[in-house]
């Protein structure tokens, strides 16, 4: 997505520049770095209103002047992805890069080409991730990948014998990288681009999700309604921390603690479904 | 052997909302960082202040990786929350729309302090208190500066 930079330059410097920032986070704007003269502040060219700004320049105390240009969108990570080194889970995994040669001492490979999205297996909470679903049975399941990022984990799904595979992202650089790694891998999964709404009724024998707390917090009875009885559903993207208040969520929706792992201060929950009474 | 650094980066981005795009992408993928590594960690890191201007300040060092700390919202922020407004005045010159109390102003000052050029609390109170009347907010109460 395109992005609006506004250079405002700002008589006196504080605290207009501050006051300025406080008031145009309100008007969606989303980043800000400080400078000399004022601030620049981000903004994604479709929530972009020049007229808004305009406004709230008038109402706000000393001179404020700016520029206006749009930032073209482009793989900004595309150095660190030039150039990454192959994560290896235990003897199950391993992710590579298609410039990376294939080892065969993993019992699964899977490419991916990142595009700036997350989940490349360097960082723990897709290692956790990885590893439990390793462990899970998946034959003939369905299995949803709830903000799938680079798609790694349906592809890992997929490879360990799942019967049907629904990978969702709601940005469109996850959504489009999602496509283009299962092309890479060679797989069959369906991608839809959204929030957990885009399921419908769907029902999964497994679903995972490495997102974070706030997210994860808010959609988990949907998770639940779409899980079957006795159907797992694997969460990380948290700090060790954020267990507690994520296991007394899941236990009012009748979902119970099947294991609790952590890597450094990051944490994965395993929950199964278990039938009321 | 201590890890050297190769730059810092100061951003202001909103909690538990850093992405890729710029000024984040831009400026993390010229030094080689691995953008979407920062992203998870700061979204996990300020979840519970999701939405709110928060500034940043991270040390890349030359082997790519990378630590930061978070500091606590700009004093403007911190004073239309504790003047409970969704924005500031419309008409700051002209009409005041909220009211803080010189305690608020002091307990701003203090958590401002460390980011503020100001060697006693009572300097960054004014400071506060300046960007308040700035806001179209009123500081209510005894000045503690005036006798």
């Amino acid at each position: 997505m395109n992005y609006f930079l506004y250079r405002f330059t700002c008589k006196p410097v504080q605290p207009t520049a501050e006051i300025l920032v406080t008031m145009l986070a309100y008007l969606e704007f989303e980043s800000f770095v400080s400078t000399e003269v004022g601030v620049e502040a981000y903004i994604p060219s479709n929530l972009d209103s020049e007229e808004e700004v305009k406004d709230l320049i008038q109402t706000l105390e000393g001179e404020i002047d700016y520029r206006r240009e749009e930032i073209e969108d482009e793989n900004w990570n595309a150095q660190w992805e030039a150039d990454y080194e192959p994560v290896c889970v235990k003897d199950k995994f391993r992710v590579r890069a298609p410039f990376h040669e294939v080892d065969l001492a993993f019992e699964h490979d899977i490419l991916i080409q990142p595009q700036m999205s997350f989940g490349t297996g360097h960082h723990e909470t897709t290692w956790l991730m990885l590893d439990e679903l390793h462990d899970l049975s998946l034959n003939g399941n369905s299995i949803l990948d709830a903000g799938s990022g680079t798609g790694v984990l349906a592809i890992a799904a997929r490879k360990l014998g799942a019967n049907r595979v629904l990978a969702y992202d709601i940005e469109d650089w996850a959504f489009e990288n999602t496509i283009d790694n299962i092309a890479l891998n060679e797989v069959e999964i369906e991608v839809l681009k959204g929030d957990v709404s885009v399921i419908g009724e769907s029902i999964f024998g497994v679903i995972l999700a490495n997102i974070n707390k706030n997210v994860l917090m808010s959609d988990m009875s949907a998770f639940t309604k779409a899980l079957e009885t006795g159907g797992h559903l694997v969460l990380s993207g948290f700090f060790k921390t954020d267990v507690e208040e994520l296991t007394v969520a899941a236990a009012d929706l009748g979902l119970e603690v099947a294991a609790v792992k952590s890597k450094n201060d990051w944490a994965l929950l395993n929950l199964i479904k278990i039938e009321l009474r | 052997m201590a890890r050297e650094v190769s730059g810092l980066i100061k951003l202001q981005i909103k909690g538990g909302a850093a992405n890729p795009s710029p000024p984040v992408g831009p400026a993390l993928g010229a030094k080689g960082v691995n953008i979407m590594e920062f992203c998870k960690q700061f979204n996990a890191r300020t979840q519970d202040q999701a939405g709110k201007v928060l500034p940043v300040v991270i040390t890349v060092y030359t082997d790519k990786s990378f630590d930061f700390i978070v500091k606590t919202p700009p004093a403007a922020v911190q004073l239309l929350e504790a003047a409970k407004l969704k924005s500031g005045s419309a008409e700051s010159n002209r009409q005041k729309v909220g009211n803080v109390s010189w305690d608020q102003v002091r307990e701003i000052a203090e958590s401002k302090m460390p980011d503020l050029n100001c060697f006693t609390v009572e300097s960054a109170m004014k400071m506060v208190a300046g960007t308040a009347r700035s806001m179209g907010i009123n500081v209510k109460g005894k000045n503690p500066f005036n006798g």
